[in-house]
């Protein structure tokens, strides 16, 4: 099998993520921040290291700001819900995916006005497009960093000044980009990432940073080994955000990935992959690719197939992992002008080789021509 | 001795602070005496260390909540605060 939905999770893991969850499991289980005891405290440096690390990563200067969460959508909806309240703007860009969509959408039932930044065709958002929207009730523009359809990296740097310019708070939604482009924290209110697609984690690991000075609302609450004859959450982070037991062997399996992307270059790798199958698809007749692609993502537009139907044939005939359809982000694929027919999404990730993408290629051509 | 802090995360980068300066250390939960909010943890140093973990504490913006000294002799620790 060739693997090519890295923007969905990235497979396969390094062989020490495995390991790692696996260690938790087997030897180390106590509960970490819950206990005092050898188990609990070997679990909770690991914790503790993977927070270092991620901060290490996107040059965050304290690892107390790195929250850990389920997913990326979950990182998402706490920074959205933590922030927004009645009477609040929220700009959002077309290009985003339903976890910032339908969170942001959904606090519209508490007074809260949703404001699309109009993507152009490619996919990208101008600072100048949100900078239109922004009035004194703007309270947070949540950008994405690369799009999942695409590939189109936005100008985040840019928006974020804009943001601060006007006193707003931005969250930059990171799942396509983070262990792949350089991310400097300092830069940002909230970054939000998914711990198993570029940073190389399991399953069940994201990531939400979290400024120096920035308290938000909690998204739940409960137990956090800390202050517990308060009724309240405490005020201090990580333990403000990370309510309930922590997922302790994904953390430690995530925190080999985040080393695995420290070590390698990851960017590096998937950028000779894309350049190479971006060289392969431009030249396959019947076929359009959308977007930059600055990142390894390609959305492919068939003339005349059925996006579900070649992802289908990709897989049954050739052996070859895709993505067909709306990818989550109907919005995207409005800007895009694709909502009607979908794209098949081509992702590269760092364990692919030049000849998966040869292959993939070749494959997609047979299937234009034959099937 | 030992310095009661906020979060087990504080505890850690005290730790990790600590054992670059060439400080041994541990971490533990604070005992229960100490805590007026419930559950909370600490790092257990050399009293002669303690200036070192108060510079540590001061250079990573970490709230000291107390430092106490243990006193085992009785039949029971007792803890002073310094």
């Amino acid at each position: 099998m060739i693997y090519l939905d890295n923007a969905a999770t990235t497979f396969p893991k390094p062989p020490e993520v495995i390991n790692a969850v696996n260690d938790i499991l087997t030897n180390h289980g106590g509960n970490p921040g819950r206990g005092g005891h050898f188990f609990s405290r070997i679990c909770g440096d690991k914790i503790f290291e993977c927070r270092e690390n991620m901060a290490k990563l996107i040059k965050a200067d304290n690892p107390e700001n790195i929250i850990f969460t389920k997913n990326a959508t979950e990182a998402i909806n706490l920074a959205i819900k933590g922030v927004v309240s009645r009477g609040d703007e929220i700009i959002i860009s077309s290009m985003e995916h339903n976890s910032v969509l339908r969170s942001a959408v959904n606090m519209e039932k508490i007074g809260v006005t949703v404001k699309i930044a109009k993507a152009d065709l490619s996919g990208y958002v101008s600072p100048q497009e949100i900078e239109l929207l922004i009035t004194d009730k703007t309270k947070m523009i949540c950008v994405i960093h690369a799009s999942n359809i695409v590939g189109t990296v936005n100008p985040i740097k840019e928006i974020s000044h804009l943001a601060r310019k006007h006193n707003i708070i931005t969250l930059i939604d990171c799942a396509q980009t983070g262990g792949i482009l350089p991310i400097n924290a300092a830069d940002f209110d909230m970054l939000a990432f998914a711990g198993h697609k570029g940073l190389y984690g399991p399953f069940g690991t994201g990531i939400l940073y979290i400024r120096n000075g920035l308290n938000i609302d909690t998204l739940i609450e409960g137990g956090t080994g800390s202050f517990s004859e308060s009724a309240l959450m405490p005020l201090s982070s990580p333990d403000r955000y990370e309510a309930g037991t922590v997922n302790a062997c994904g953390i430690a399996g995530l925190n080999e990935g985040i080393k695995f992307v420290l070590r390698e270059n990851v960017y590096e790798k998937e950028k000779e992959l894309s350049k190479r199958l971006k060289e392969l698809l431009f030249n396959i007749k019947g076929i359009h690719v959308l977007g930059k692609n600055d990142v390894g993502v390609f959305g492919i537009l068939f003339d005349n197939k059925d996006c579900v139907e070649a992802a289908r044939i990709l897989d049954e005939k050739y052996g070859i992992a895709s993505r067909a359809g709306l990818h989550c982000a109907p919005m995207a694929h409005r800007t895009l002008g694709t909502i009607s027919k979908g794209l098949l999404r081509l992702s590269v990730g760092y364990f692919n080789t030049i000849e998966d993408i040869e292959r993939a290629a070749l494959a997609l051509e047979k299937i234009i021509l034959y099937n | 001795m030992i310095a009661t802090v906020a979060s087990i995360t504080s505890a850690n980068r005290l730790k990790k602070c600590a054992s670059e300066s060439g400080i041994e250390s541990s971490i533990a939960q604070t005992p229960h005496i100490l805590t007026k909010e419930g559950c909370g943890y600490s790092l257990r140093f050399d009293e002669i260390n303690i200036h070192k973990i108060q510079s540590c504490a001061y250079d990573l913006n970490i709230k000291i909540r107390g430092f106490f000294k243990e006193d085992t002799s009785g039949e029971k620790t007792t803890y002073i605060k310094i």
